[in-house]
């Protein structure tokens, strides 16, 4: 288990994720860190704290 | 089904919260927790200079802590200064004052062991360590 673990980190090393892949992944880093903590928090919240900080980030 | 809620395992410090209303909160968390993965990415960026030997140091783990708590937390960025309960859990956090020299500990222990052992291991061992 462990190995084959292993073996699929060390082919994640070459993988070139796209942005919109990207963008998947920090929604999910943020869902399962917060979730845990917080029962009120859902993938929904995520993606509307999501649209926030790009408008943010775009002067809006 | 909120009394399953209210027994699930989650840390509560010993502090008075900066945010009350609950919504709100979540939504100051789910923020926080993306500026953190892009907190993340700026490290990983920066330790990915090969003229630059990754060092794990308590500094990159406050600053974390500061991401994931600004603005929910006085304490964000600083050890705790009083003690923590794990809800639903029967394990005992550190005291307060133990804080600083285990974490010194586990950064030691990842930067000795970074070239030796693999990501899976010392992920693990972060983990158990910081909980």
């Amino acid at each position: 288990m462990a190995g084959e673990l292993d073996i699929l980190i060390e082919r994640a090393r070459n993988v070139r994720m796209t942005g919109e892949q990207q963008e998947e992944q920090r929604r999910s880093f943020a869902y399962g860190n917060t979730s845990i903590e917080n029962p009120l928090i859902t993938r929904a919240t995520i993606d509307e704290a999501a649209e926030k900080l790009k408008a943010l980030a775009n002067g809006e | 089904m909120a009394n399953d809620a209210a027994e699930e395992r989650h840390s509560k410090a010993s502090e008075a919260d900066l945010i009350t209303d609950e919504a709100e909160k979540a939504r100051r968390e789910a923020e926080n927790g993306l500026r953190q993965f892009d907190a993340v990415l700026q490290q990983v960026d920066y330790w990915l200079d090969p003229d630059r030997p990754f060092r794990l140091r308590p500094s990159t783990i406050l600053h974390l802590h500061r991401v994931a708590l600004d603005g929910l937390s006085s304490y964000a960025g600083n050890w705790r200064p009083a003690g923590v309960e794990i809800r639903g859990s029967d394990h005992e956090p550190p005291g307060a004052h133990l804080v600083p020299g285990l974490v010194e500990d586990l950064c030691d222990y990842v930067n000795e062991n970074w070239q030796r052992e693999t990501a899976v291991h010392l992920a693990a061992y972060y983990y158990s360590g910081a909980s």
